[in-house]
């Protein structure tokens, strides 16, 4: 077996923990969450994943990307907040392994930096949206009784496939 | 409210790293005024980068990349352990470094 074989067999094997590792990471349980992005990031960044060039778009559209997707249309709350906050880091450090540190021959690297910005710009406009959200509950807790219950009632931080 | 704070301020931080290590390897070249019709694929990533960040944070690059300061021409890499983003300022040789195992999960850390 050649050695272009041997990555790509490595990568094969690889990727399926690390596209479960990311669907995990969004758990409903915060343990199973927690765990799953810590090791999540030590794979991704850590010396134990070889990626080659050639796969790492793939690690951005089925681990990365999706992580991010579902964080963002996730309700708001401590808990999404903090894995939202840990999401992007690793998202950024990935960035500049992969497509900085890694990119020794200086490929382009254009496609992968704005998909990068536009989940970091989504993020932060989440923020303000939310942060909108949550002044229009207050402001109408001086007329209304309903909304004031809505706004209580604390909501679910993920409601994915991975209930616990 | 707090926590929105945070949220955004961390995203700012880690936009800030990722920019500032592109910088230093020179992947984010500034353009001055009568450079921006140069066709150097840095000199496009800078104002496609610039033109991107502008809708979400207004002046941002440009107050994290000043225009005057020479850029390195390669990445040096080294061993010394990760710069905080606190401890940066605005004119030091960026280093950058491979991560590892134990840095993996940390917050703010540049690389």
């Amino acid at each position: 077996m050649d050695g272009l074989n041997i990555h790509a067999g490595r990568h094969q094997l690889t990727l399926p923990v690390l596209v479960s590792l990311s669907r995990q990471s969004t758990s409903a349980s915060s343990e199973v969450r927690h765990a799953a992005l810590s090791s999540l990031s030590r794979a991704i960044l850590g010396p134990l994943v070889v990626v080659s060039r050639a796969d790492i778009p793939e690690i951005f559209q089925r681990v990365l990307y999706p992580l991010l997707e579902t964080l963002i249309v996730a309700s708001g709350s401590i808990e999404t907040t903090e894995s939202r906050l840990r999401a992007s880091v690793l998202l950024g450090k990935a960035f500049m392994r992969f497509e900085v540190s890694d990119n020794v021959a200086g490929e382009d690297v254009t496609e992968c930096w704005m998909q990068v910005l536009d989940y970091l710009g989504r993020l932060m406009q989440i923020d303000h949206s939310e942060q909108l959200v949550r002044f229009a509950f207050l402001f109408d807790t001086h007329s209304g009784g309903l909304i004031w219950r809505t706004a209580l009632r604390s909501p679910r931080p993920f409601t994915n496939h991975s209930k616990m | 409210m707090e926590n929105c704070a945070a949220q955004s301020e961390a995203v700012h931080e880690s936009l800030k790293n990722v920019i500032l290590v592109m910088h230093a390897a020179g992947m984010l070249i500034p353009l001055s005024a009568e450079e921006h019709g140069d066709s150097r694929n840095e000199g496009q990533l800078w104002h496609i980068t610039q033109e991107k960040i502008e809708q979400f944070i207004p002046g941002f690059i440009e107050s994290i990349v000043t225009l005057s300061p020479p850029v390195p021409s390669s990445v040096e890499l080294s061993t010394t352990p990760a710069l905080t983003a606190e401890k940066l300022d605005p004119h030091p040789p960026i280093v950058v470094q491979p991560p590892t195992a134990t840095e993996a999960d940390e917050g703010t850390s540049v690389v």
